[in-house]
């Protein structure tokens, strides 16, 4: 008790508040912009926490990592630009909300949604972090090839037409086995080139699929809409809806657990919790048909889900000492230059730090909820820039967006190849966010599968004999079921 | 279905494509030992389901493209319009990234957005017509703009980004 | 007449200006290339000498990250820069064992080391469920019941996985080497029980073995790690291995000597800051710095070694 108070004055002071405040800030900027993404914004303020004291420090970077994965909503309701792989859900609804004049609501919608899971993951990460972290430890690879295989299930639940989704998340599949092999390390498809080695990057990947492809669009409907310019449509009042959203609090608390708990397992592809708490609102939804057309049910699972998505990462690697992703592997990184190193022994030696960073990361979820607030008045003005202009400044952005990343151009004609590819599967049906699935899980199912086969000696039958492995596969069927009839009932077309 | 024709060549594209993919897959070497799996395993078998997915959508294209014959619709006027824009867009981009490190970012970046706009608005007849003081404008846009991306990315994120290496542009 | 005035003016001071340059170098930021993403053991290492090196040598140093290919395409882009001194990079383990794989055009012998800073050895941790408290009882029970050890690595062809394999076959015993995507993943495993072991740099497994779920067998260092006092050397063990990663500071081949001299001087400094000292004990580094003839000895020896182990792994 005595660390909680302790805490609370390392945290509320005005340097510590202010520090926090310009991480969050900072976060969002980069995290709404294409390719930046939270790890670089974390690492670019790195140097700056040096001189810091831990809790300072640390809660400046908590506030990026907030910050940049709320920021990446902004762009994908306006824009159609998930400015992170874990906000390609929200693009499904968010996107169509905001061009059929509803842009206001659709953030209003997107920022209540991401502070309630942001503080739920909060309340988890302070309450039960030992306990979830002892229950991520059981997850094996026979547990991990499952866990994705539930994923890629979601396939199903995001295409219009089932035939065509699930080729699109084949596509994803087979575009993830390009580079080393993942266990013997011979070369797939990468035709001698250094920058295929290691496979097909995901942002370039993410960024040509959903924004290059949407600008290749917005060119040809250019021509075809009456009037030219459309940068007069009507926007509504851009405000909080904050009732809206708490009347679909089961959404919310069922989104937030999901994106905790998923978080909270290193590894295992963080961003897909959006997409999973995505699928399971339109399975409890009483009206699952509006679901992709811009339902605000859509957009509320998917942003608490990707923000108590950060809480959870934050589980592992305070526990027991294990970035599951990049972002978390540069806060890992500032921590141990602040002398503090994550892991058991940082519950029992140093409680009033460890409380003090709960504390900082609400106070940044915090920062998050009233930076957007203030600022959804901002955002909105980017879609009264004529369209001529925003087009060409959509695509400039994406250029030095992806070529951020790595400083290869080389990634900048795969994000081209990727536009034109989304082009072409959006305009015949087939779907991009499949793809996006396939990228992201098709590395995860097939490592772990051949990681398993491997420990077991070649014995196929460890993937039903583990609980949590058979439990995954088993739902995982029931929820393939449950789509098809779904579906079916909705007359989506098979073939 | 409004356009059969087109969609089906994109089905047949990609089948290309995967069989590309699948006959390459046949060199890629490392074998399974130990009852595992082979490197080219997930590939073989990911290339022929997306095969038959594929081969089955594309009948239904077909199928539904000869019922529905008398239902398709003329082409817009614009359509030839949109194509060109489309594809000038597209070259634009892959000039870009070829210039990008030669020529360093402000000057392509500007010479983009330039390209770009004028494109898009000398194909369209709706809009209204190029002027010189129009054209004007667009380029102290376009600089202003690629300058202002620069200093923020260079400045405000520490991102090196190529220059000419004249007078730091 | 003015006109020619104003040239020639200009044209001394561009002469002087390129006569100071090297003199007073640096006079313009130095591009420091990570050839990983941000996040990564080498980042780390590289932002925590930022401030230091810094302040040592009056500029901006820019992080530019150039990931791909496991480094590959980084260290390509370093050793093709301009040999001004203006871009530098950070030479492992890794700049060896990717010549060795042979996915890469340059060689090891493309960089001029200018400083060796870190150093951390290779760790082989077994899971606590297994039960042994040495290297003796593990190879004991191995014997006994005639199965090989599962070990997890950071990565196929990783400096890990190398050292894994030439581990193996130092100890006489069967390895299976389980490749996982990151030595945090390997980690999560070999903690869990699902592999018996793991072979990673000391940052890895440091909060692993404090909080009882790993044990640390052995480590391959010259000395005993800083981060892991207990745990003895193969040295000590009776075995005639020492291999450890390292990080430090390389430019492309051909830089002037005195680049190299300020770059020395201002990594000596660096690593007397004290902030700098405790990120690296943090992250379970020993500063054991090492320059000029004792460093291109060093290079010589563990390039030798990592490029003859990747290649076999290679075949």
């Amino acid at each position: 008790m005595n660390d909680y108070i302790d805490a609370l004055g390392l945290v509320f002071q005005g340097y510590v508040l202010l520090a926090i405040a310009g991480g969050t800030l900072l976060g969002l900027i980069m995290g709404a912009l294409p390719g930046l993404t939270a790890a670089m914004a974390i690492a670019l303020l790195l140097p700056l926490t040096f001189g810091m004291p831990p809790v300072m420090g640390v809660g400046m970077l908590l506030g990026t990592l907030c910050g940049a994965i709320a920021g990446g909503s902004v762009s994908a309701t306006l824009l159609n630009i998930p400015g992170t792989p874990s906000s390609v859900a929200t693009t499904l609804d968010a996107f169509p909300m905001a061009r059929s004049g509803q842009a206001g609501r659709a953030l209003g919608i997107a920022i209540v949604a991401s502070f309630l899971g942001g503080i739920f993951s909060a309340v988890v990460l302070s309450v039960l972090a030992p306990p979830i972290a002892e229950f991520a430890l059981r997850f094996g690879a026979p547990e991990y090839f499952a866990l994705s295989v539930f994923g890629l299930v979601i396939i199903a639940s995001v295409s219009k037409n089932l035939a065509k989704g699930l080729a699109a998340g084949l596509i994803g599949l087979l575009l993830a086995t390009v580079g080393s092999d993942p266990m013997l390390g011979s070369p797939r498809f990468t035709y001698g080139n250094m920058s295929l080695l290691t496979g097909i990057n995901l942002l370039p990947a993410l960024i040509g699929l959903f924004a290059v492809s949407q600008v290749l669009a917005d060119v040809v409907d250019y021509f075809k809409t009456e009037k030219a310019d459309a940068s007069n449509t009507p926007i509504d009042k851009a405000s909080p809806r904050w009732i809206e959203v708490l009347k679909h609090w089961k959404v919310v608390l069922s989104s937030s657990v999901i994106g905790t708990i998923v978080g909270a397992i290193p590894g295992a592809g963080g961003s897909i919790a959006s997409f999973l708490s995505y699928d399971q609102a339109k399975k409890m939804s009483k009206t699952p048909e509006k679901f992709g057309k811009g339902h605000s049910e859509g957009i509320i699972a998917s942003e608490s889900s990707n923000n108590s998505l950060v809480g959870g990462s934050l589980i592992p690697m305070l526990t027991l000492g294990v970035p599951g992703e990049a972002a978390t592997a540069v806060l890992m990184g500032g921590l141990m230059i602040q002398g503090i190193r994550p892991g058991p022994t940082l519950f029992t030696e140093q409680g009033a730090i460890i409380y003090g960073i709960f504390i900082a990361f609400f106070v940044a979820n915090i920062f998050m909820m009233l930076f957007q607030w203030f600022g959804i008045r901002l955002f909105i003005k980017i879609l009264q820039i004529p369209r001529k202009l925003l087009m060409a400044m959509i695509l400039v952005f994406c250029v030095i967006g992806v070529y951020a990343v790595d400083s290869n151009i080389f990634n900048v004609y795969l994000m081209l190849a990727f536009g034109v590819l989304g082009f072409f599967l959006n305009k015949y049906g087939f779907g991009t966010a499949p793809v996006i699935l396939g990228l992201i899980l098709g590395p995860i199912a097939e490592s772990n599968l051949r990681r398993a086969l491997m420990v077991s000696g070649g014995d196929w039958t460890v993937f039903v004999t583990r609980p949590i492995s058979l439990s995954f596969l088993v739902v995982a069927l029931l929820f393939l079921a449950f789509s098809l009839w779904q579906n079916a009932k909705h007359k989506t077309s098979f073939a | 279905m409004q356009r059969p024709i087109p969609e089906a060549t994109f089905h047949i594209v990609l089948i290309g494509l995967v069989g590309y993919f699948l006959m390459e897959s046949f060199s890629i070497r490392g074998s399974a030992a130990g009852g595992n799996l082979s490197p080219a395993f997930f590939p073989k078998a990911i290339c022929a389901l997306l095969i038959i997915l594929l081969l089955l959508s594309l009948v239904r294209v077909v199928i539904e493209g000869i019922s529905n014959k008398e239902l398709e619709q003329p082409r817009e006027v614009s359509f030839g319009i949109s194509v060109i824009a489309w594809l000038v867009v597209l070259a634009l981009l892959i000039l870009y990234a070829f210039l990008l490190e030669p020529l360093g970012y402000i000057l392509t970046t500007a010479l983009l957005i330039f390209c770009m706009v004028s494109t898009l608005v000398l194909l369209n007849k709706q809009d209204q017509k190029a002027s010189l003081k129009g054209a004007i404008g667009l380029a102290g846009f376009s600089i202003l703009t690629s300058l202002a991306i620069f200093i923020l990315f260079s400045k405000g994120f520490s991102i090196i980004l190529p220059t000419l290496g004249i007078a730091g542009v | 007449m003015k006109k020619i005035m104003t040239t020639l003016s200009v044209a001394t001071a561009a002469l002087t200006l390129s006569t100071l340059a090297v003199a007073d170098y640096p006079t313009k930021n130095i591009e420091f290339i990570v050839p990983w993403n941000a996040g990564g053991g080498a980042d780390n290492v590289v932002r925590a000498l930022q401030n230091p090196v810094e302040k040592a040598l009056g500029t901006n140093l820019v992080v530019r990250n150039i990931s791909g290919g496991g480094g590959a395409v980084g260290f390509s882009t370093a050793v093709g820069a301009k040999t001004d001194g203006y871009v530098v990079t950070i030479p492992t383990n890794a700049t060896f064992t990717l010549e060795g794989l042979g996915n890469v055009g340059f060689t090891y012998t493309d960089f001029e080391y200018i400083a060796r800073v870190l150093v951390e050895p290779y760790v082989l941790a077994a899971s606590s469920q297994k039960g042994w408290e040495s290297l003796e009882e593990m190879l004991n029970d191995l014997q006994e019941n005639d199965r090989p050890l599962m070990v997890g690595a950071s990565g196929v062809g990783s400096s890990t996985h190398i050292m894994a394999v030439a581990l193996a076959e130092e100890l006489g015993v069967r390895f299976e080497v389980v490749p996982y995507d990151s030595g945090a993943n390997a980690v999560t495993a070999a903690m869990g029980g699902h592999i018996d072991a793991v072979v990673l740099n000391p940052s890895e497994v440091v909060s692993g073995i404090d909080s009882g779920r790993l044990t640390a067998i052995v480590t391959t260092g010259d000395e005993r790690s800083g981060a892991l006092p207990d745990a003895p050397t193969m040295l000590e063990q009776g075995y005639d291995f020492s291999v450890s990663q390292w990080r430090g500071v390389a430019a492309p081949k051909g830089i002037s000597q005195e680049v190299e001299d300020r770059w020395v001087e201002a990594i000596q400094a660096a690593v007397e800051d004290p902030e700098f000292q405790r990120a690296a004990e943090m992250m379970g580094s020993d500063i054991m710095p090492l320059y000029g003839d004792e460093l291109d000895e060093f290079v010589e020896n563990t390039a030798r070694l990592m490029i003859e182990e990747a290649a076999k792994l290679a075949q």
